[in-house]
């Protein structure tokens, strides 16, 4: 069924035309890019900081409050561009189960950063227990590292 | 307002590179037209495995009796060999068929899907085409 | 010699043709160029925008830089190894191809502009640092750095449509 759903997104006309266009996938695959550096820039700001490095003589709440407003704006723009990518092939990325890894890994590490990790950052510092704040921050990057191989894997063939 | 001023010279940037293709007087054509099936049938010219895409020349005779030189790109070297060909499985003057979609540009270039051998032999060349990776349901319909 | 010559040479060495036609290598090392590049970038990314004091703008410019310029470093040079290896796979190829060539002119420029702003406008940061808003030579050298990765992995990302785009 989900197959179904997939041809017969892929085969509508606006993704047909955006099939037919020499340079829309591209851009949009650029623009998925620099969405990635985004994610990768503001998720570092955190979790490194979390991890004892980096900025490591500021107070977690005020980098992680900061650092969410661009998370936020990465993810849109990759989430986006990703959606779009999907559609183009989406018969093709059915039959990936590499794919399938990334999202769930997504999935996980979107729920994880805007539940778990949040609350941790916002805590007082008195209260920031470090062990914690390391296993989130590794979690953390261990999932975002699956994503992106995950998404490497896919551009492959 | 910085924000508005960063997305404009992202945008520019980006537009200043969409200018490069077309003042490069060549066909503006990127990847393979699904609607362009072609099948080849010609004697190998040349086999390059290589990363990040193999490609197999051959030699095609037209109905005209002119031989064209085509170009077809498959996957990266470990797809190939994954399904079975090596850098000596199709030497030089080996008669194959080949199924691909052929490029947007109309040049004699194209994505494979699969080699036939002829003896109804067939490896898929597990590039981006559709169905390229053997799934049948993946074939473009 | 000419460039030309030299790259045809390079590109018939022997590990050249390995790692050109390997099995493995070549998607590893092209999978560790594209994955640090959000390391890379994402520093980097973080460093302009504070230049542009549009991020973390209450945290001193000189902790932003001072902080995570090491790990802006290390992933420039894990960039431009893996990225020495592909060029290495295929130098003509490489060579050859308009957006490769364009990706290295904006590589130039992207580093001549990180390190003039190094020995000039942050030699006075004392002045800055605390300052939401840059100067407007910090904020430039900012933009500019943030302009020049745009067109780096656009560029990058762009070289595998040679083939099909231009014979």
């Amino acid at each position: 069924m989900i197959l179904e759903f997939c041809r017969w997104i892929q085969y509508s006309a606006p993704l047909v035309a955006m099939r037919d266009s020499p340079w829309v996938f591209p851009v949009i695959a650029t623009i998925h890019l620099i969405g990635l550096t985004m994610i990768g820039g503001a998720v570092l700001l955190v979790d490194l900081r979390l991890l004892g490095l980096g900025l490591r003589h500021q107070p977690v709440a005020l980098l992680a409050r900061d650092a969410e407003r661009w998370l936020v704006r990465g993810l849109f723009v990759a989430m986006s561009t990703g959606i779009l990518l999907f559609m183009c092939f989406a018969t093709k990325y059915y039959y990936l189960t590499f794919f399938w890894v990334k999202m769930a890994a997504l999935i996980l590490v979107v729920a994880l950063t805007f539940s778990v990790r949040r609350r941790i950052t916002a805590a007082d510092e008195t209260h920031l227990n470090r062990k914690t704040g390391r296993l989130v921050a590794l979690v953390s990057l261990t999932l975002w590292t699956t994503v992106a191989l995950g998404g490497r894997y896919i551009g492959f063939p | 307002m910085r924000i508005t001023v960063r997305v404009v010279g992202v945008l520019a940037a980006l537009g200043l590179l969409a200018a490069v293709p077309l003042s490069a007087h060549h066909s503006f054509a990127a990847a393979f037209d699904e609607n362009k099936p072609v099948n080849l049938q010609g004697t190998v010219t040349k086999v390059e495995l290589v990363n990040p895409h193999a490609w197999i020349w051959l030699d095609v005779k037209g109905p005209d009796g002119k031989v064209t030189n085509w170009g077809i790109e498959g996957g990266p070297p470990t797809n190939l060999l994954r399904n079975g060909i090596t850098k000596f499985s199709l030497p030089v003057g080996t008669q194959i068929k080949l199924f691909g979609y052929q490029a947007k540009s109309g040049e004699s270039k194209g994505v494979g899907v699969f080699v036939e051998y002829l003896d109804g032999r067939k490896v898929f060349m597990g590039g981006s085409a559709p169905g390229a990776d053997g799934n049948a349901n993946n074939q473009n319909r | 010699m000419s460039l030309f010559e030299l790259f045809e040479w390079l590109g018939n060495t022997p590990w050249s043709i390995a790692l050109h036609e390997s099995r493995y290598a070549f998607l590893v090392v092209l999978t560790i160029h594209v994955l640090t590049l959000s390391v890379f970038v994402g520093t980097a990314l973080m460093i302009d925008l504070r230049l542009l004091g549009i991020a973390i703008v209450r945290v001193p410019a000189s902790q932003v830089i001072g902080r995570l310029m090491p790990w802006c470093v290390a992933g420039l040079i894990l960039m431009m190894t893996s990225g020495a290896l592909l060029f290495y796979a295929a130098p003509l190829v490489r060579y050859q191809n308009v957006f490769f060539r364009m990706k290295m002119a904006a590589l130039v420029l992207a580093l001549l502009n990180a390190w003039l702003f190094h020995h000039t406008v942050y030699r006075r940061i004392a002045d800055w640092d605390r300052d939401a808003v840059p100067p407007g030579y910090a904020r430039l050298a900012g933009g500019l750095s943030l302009v020049l990765w745009v067109v780096i992995i656009t560029a990058g990302r762009m070289m595998a449509y040679q083939d099909y785009w231009f014979n």
